[in-house]
Order: structure tokens, then C-alpha cells, then sequence
């Protein structure tokens, strides 16, 4: 895991949200979109541009991958994604990270607030 | 079509052609749901949707152009259209070189660079460089874009 925290760069938070969008299943644009808006608490809100700009990165990298073509909630047939091995281990690296920067960030806050005031 | 999906398809094109071939079908799709979405949230899908999906549409369609420029190989230049718009590019250059050094010729230093003055007394080279090669450039440039993104279906 930390192999992988280590090789890969952050990544940014779109492609980030879309991994997390697909982590519980296999979803089609639109569901991306909405999963992603339902997580973020409606903060972001991704276009399609934006969106299928970072699938297609993301299908060169191996990281999402087609799961065919299905009927979707709305009863017409769309085209779902799903995560990859390599896309599982990267989303977990990430949210590894993620985590211990929160930490960091819990830890730091908690020291700035009971910090002494300095005497310049 | 229904109107909504004829300018949106539209706006597709502005993306590069690989592009377009792979996920248009797909981005129609996510679109039409989500203009269907709207609609019914909404009760209708006012100009602040529509500026939403230009900003974001011509924003995309920016990122993956200058990506695809990126990938520009030897292969890729020597396809028909690019050539063709590299033509024109290149029959830009004699102008390019003439502002280039009128300006130089400023300076004493790069005096060596002047065009020699016979040759620029020449009606017909001050012609060539400032009207004819531009224009022949344009033409070709115009018409290499209009092959490379299917410009006549646009408009």
C-alpha cells in the first residue's frame, strides 16, 4: 500500500471522486455525476466535459474500465464503468493518504489552538 | 433530433475527432439524463443550465485539444489534414521573418540580417510576402481545419 502511496502522484479530485463514485458499484455518466455531488454535499458539481475528459485519462491509465452496456434506473440503456484491480489499490492508496493528511491536519489544528499566544 | 441534443451534439464538435468518435454517443446520453433531470426538478431548464454546460463544454473541449496537440507525432503530422493546415502555417513564415527583422533593423547589430535592398525593391517579393503567400496560407489553413473538425457540419 504505501508502495503506492509513494509511486503515484495525489490525484486530483475529480478523478478521486469518480474512483470513489465506483468503489461501491458499476455506474453509467449520469450516476457518476450524481454519486459525485451526493459526496461532495452538492460543493461539486462535475460537467459532462469535465467528466469524460478525466474518464477517458483514466481509462488510458487502466484505472476505470467498461462493464458493458445496461438498462439504467430510467429504463433506457447506458453504458456503465467499473473499477479496475490497479483502480482499487490506487482509490485505497489515495484515501490512505487523504487520511493521514487529515490526521496531520487534526493534529495541527489541535496544537495552533492551544498554543500559547508569542511574544514578538 | 429534439433541439436540445442537435445544439449540444453541436457542441461536440469543437472536440478533437478521437475524441468525439469515442465518448459522443455516451456524452448524448449522460446529457439528454440529465437534461431530463433538470427539467423535472426544475419544471423547465432556464440560462444558467445553458451556461453551465457551455462554459464546462468549451472549457473540456479546450483541455482536450491543447492534450491532443501534446500527442502531435511525425505520423500524426503527415496525415492529410494537418498537413495541410502546416502548409499554411509555413507560408506564413516569409511575413513572420519580414516583421522580424524591420524590427531588428533597429539595431546596428543585426544589420547583417537586412534583406538586401535590390531584392526588397522588388514590387513583386514585397507582393508575394504581404499579400499573395498570407492569403494562399489562409486558404489552406481554413480548409485544413474545416477537414480536421468537420467545420461544415458545425456551421
Amino acid at each position: 500500500m504505501n508502495n503506492y502511496i509513494t509511486k503515484f502522484p495525489p490525484l486530483t479530485p475529480v478523478v478521486f471522486h469518480v474512483l470513489l463514485a465506483l468503489a461501491t458499484s458499476e455506474r453509467h455518466g449520469y450516476d457518476i455525476i450524481k454519486q459525485i455531488a451526493l459526496d461532495s454535499n452538492q460543493k461539486m458539481i462535475v460537467g459532462n466535459g469535465t467528466l469524460y475528459g478525466s474518464i477517458k485519462r483514466m481509462l488510458d491509465d487502466n484505472l476505470i474500465e467498461p462493464a458493458g452496456e445496461k438498462m439504467a434506473e430510467n429504463g433506457l440503456i447506458r453504458k456503465y464503468y467499473k473499477l479496475t484491480s490497479h483502480g482499487k489499490k490506487i482509490l485505497n492508496a489515495e484515501t490512505e493518504r487523504y487520511l493521514q493528511l487529515a490526521f496531520i491536519i487534526k493534529e495541527r489544528q489541535n496544537r495552533f489552538n492551544h498554543a500559547s499566544p508569542q511574544i514578538a | 433530433m429534439k433541439k436540445h441534443l442537435f445544439f449540444y451534439k453541436r457542441l461536440l464538435r469543437l472536440y478533437p475527432k478521437k475524441f468525439q468518435d469515442t465518448f459522443q454517443k455516451e456524452m448524448l446520453d449522460t446529457f439528454e439524463d440529465y437534461y431530463q433531470n433538470t427539467l423535472k426538478e426544475k419544471g423547465k431548464v432556464d440560462v444558467i443550465f445553458w451556461k453551465q454546460v457551455l462554459l464546462d463544454e468549451v472549457w473540456g473541449a479546450i483541455q482536450e485539444n491543447i492534450n491532443n496537440f501534446n500527442k502531435i507525432t511525425i505520423a500524426n503530422i503527415m496525415k492529410k489534414e494537418n498537413k495541410i493546415i502546416l502548409i499554411g502555417l509555413l507560408l506564413f513564415l516569409p511575413i513572420a521573418f519580414t516583421l522580424f527583422i524591420t524590427i531588428l533593423e533597429h539595431f546596428e547589430t543585426f544589420a547583417f540580417l537586412r534583406i538586401p535592398t535590390p531584392i526588397y525593391d522588388y514590387a513583386w517579393f514585397r507582393i508575394s510576402i504581404l499579400y499573395i503567400l498570407p492569403i494562399i496560407g489562409i486558404i489552406f489553413c481554413t480548409l485544413g481545419v474545416r477537414k480536421k473538425y468537420s467545420f461544415k457540419k458545425l456551421i
